[in-house]
């Protein structure tokens, strides 16, 4: 999860808001990650490695120049673009296993031999050498790294009628949602921050609201954490989350509605004389909640 | 279909750029849409039969495939022939795969086998799926063959074949592969 995460925020760039769907939705694009051996998909709308086409930056503070055309500022894996070297400044040598000598006249303090992820045409795979502090980081890369430690996940839910084989909820009669036992890191408000030599950005994300898909057509959007049911409340409606089936579930998938929970985080970032707003979504597994009618139950 | 063995493709490579008769620079393209001006043949030569435009993108193609394969198993970029064939996020993400393959320590050996399916045209775009059979290829993550060698996002090992499916946009008047999609959930 937070890999993806990773993976998609540094792909958008520089954008100040933005949207990521997370879950793989019918328009994902998928590859095989070398290193982990999994398939990862990512949405289309959010993709895009940079690059020449443009399409995939939806603005922002860090639009990059190179021939005349408008490129974003940050590269493949988050790397940095250098009007000087004219490309993005990948890892180190070092951090690739390679011990190699810094050219003449300089000293591994002076700076590191680095990848160059060139934008089509590229011109040569050897290593640039980057003197220390050529290079600045991008205020939105150390936010996007600040996100990534804050671990997100999807909420936990709560709902009555429970999910369970023995479970079943009635039609017509209220449905309960809520974030059950919010944390910090399923709900927020939680801050982290980053820094890269002298530049330092701090980022708090908070869940603004949820999107209930109740899987019978219905969306639900909830501000807030929602209601957790209790005994006492009876037939009661959540006084801030709740729906009501129409129909049985019987004719579903394994005769059961698959309730998602959807959550908006919104993150506020600033640091390094800008300041940011990034956006993007959490989305449960399906959840399997059984609605049956009380006299077909009865019999 | 077209069958290409990656570790042989020079010759259906040699082929293609046989029947467009190109030539260039090392960062020009090595297919073009029309018959560049040459003196004549002193000696009779067949006439180039023409290609069509997805004849044209099927060749890219293969030799894309063959320089994607050779750059994952040298784990180093040779841009004088990957910039003829790619552009847009595959040519970044071949770059960025190299470097990731190198930073954790994997290797692949052996030989992919592509099988190309028809091209379709989109008018600007031209899609076509690869049946990538992976049997002769061996992941290493430090030394040690990972298997199984891809996980689905379905939990069960990718299976073998899988399609991909490439999309490739005109370019200074030459196709070159610009998005690739692993079809992960669909047969070949």
């Amino acid at each position: 999860m937070l890999r993806r995460i990773l993976a998609l925020l540094a792909m958008l760039g520089a954008s100040f808001v933005v949207a990521i769907a997370v879950a793989p939705s019918a328009s994902a694009v998928c590859e095989v990650d070398k290193v982990t051996g999994e398939v990862v998909c990512d949405d289309e709308d959010g993709g895009g490695n940079g690059g020449d086409n443009g399409s995939d930056n939806t603005g922002g503070s860090s639009t990059c120049n190179y021939n005349g055309r408008e490129i974003p500022c940050t590269g493949p894996g988050g790397s940095v673009w250098s009007s000087l070297h004219e490309c993005w400044i990948g890892p180190s040598a070092e951090e690739l296993g390679e011990d190699l000598i810094p050219p003449a006249g300089q000293t591994k303090e002076d700076g590191a031999w680095h990848v160059c992820y060139f934008p089509p045409p590229g011109s040569s795979w050897e290593y640039t050498w980057v003197r220390s502090g050529e290079v600045g980081i991008d205020p939105v890369v150390l936010a996007q790294r600040a996100i990534a430690s804050m671990d997100l996940d999807p909420i936990k839910i709560g709902i009555v009628p429970e999910s369970g084989p023995n479970r079943v909820g009635l039609v017509g009669l209220p449905v309960w949602m809520w974030v059950d036992s919010p944390t910090d890191d399923t709900f927020g408000p939680i801050t982290a921050s980053a820094s890269e030599g002298s530049v330092s950005v701090s980022a708090t994300a908070s869940v603004s609201s949820i999107v209930w898909d109740m899987g019978d057509g219905t969306i639900v959007n909830c501000t807030g954490k929602g209601t957790p049911y209790a005994d006492h409340y009876g037939k009661q409606d959540s006084p801030t989350c709740g729906h009501r089936y129409a129909k049985m579930s019987t004719d579903q998938p394994d005769g059961a509605y698959e309730v998602t929970a959807t959550s908006h985080w919104v993150v506020e970032w600033t640091g390094g004389g800008q300041s940011g707003t990034i956006e993007f979504d959490l989305t449960t597994d399906p959840l399997p909640i059984r609605i049956g009618e009380a006299q077909v139950l009865t019999q | 279909m077209r069958k290409h063995h990656s570790a042989l493709g020079g010759v259906a490579l040699a082929l293609a750029l046989a029947l467009t008769g190109c030539g260039g620079d090392d960062n020009e393209p090595t297919v073009q849409e029309t018959p560049s001006q040459s003196p004549s043949p002193t000696t009779p030569t067949a006439s180039p039969t023409p290609q069509t435009p997805e004849e044209k993108a099927a060749a890219q193609l293969t030799k894309y495939l063959e320089v994607r394969d050779l750059a994952q198993r040298k784990r180093t970029i040779d841009f004088k022939t990957l910039n003829p064939v790619a552009t847009g996020d595959v040519f970044l993400g071949l770059q960025e795969t190299v470097v990731n393959m190198k930073m954790g320590d994997v290797t692949e050996t052996g030989s992919y086998v592509h099988t190309l399916g028809e091209p379709r045209n989109r008018g600007n775009s031209i899609e076509i799926t690869d049946c990538e059979d992976r049997s002769g290829v061996t992941v290493k993550v430090k030394g040690k063959a990972r298997v199984p060698d891809y996980t689905a996002p379905d939990g069960k090992p990718l299976r073998n074949p899988a399609p991909v499916k490439y999309t490739l946009v005109k370019d200074k008047g030459t196709w070159k592969v610009s998005e690739s999609d692993l079809l992960w959930d669909q047969p070949c």
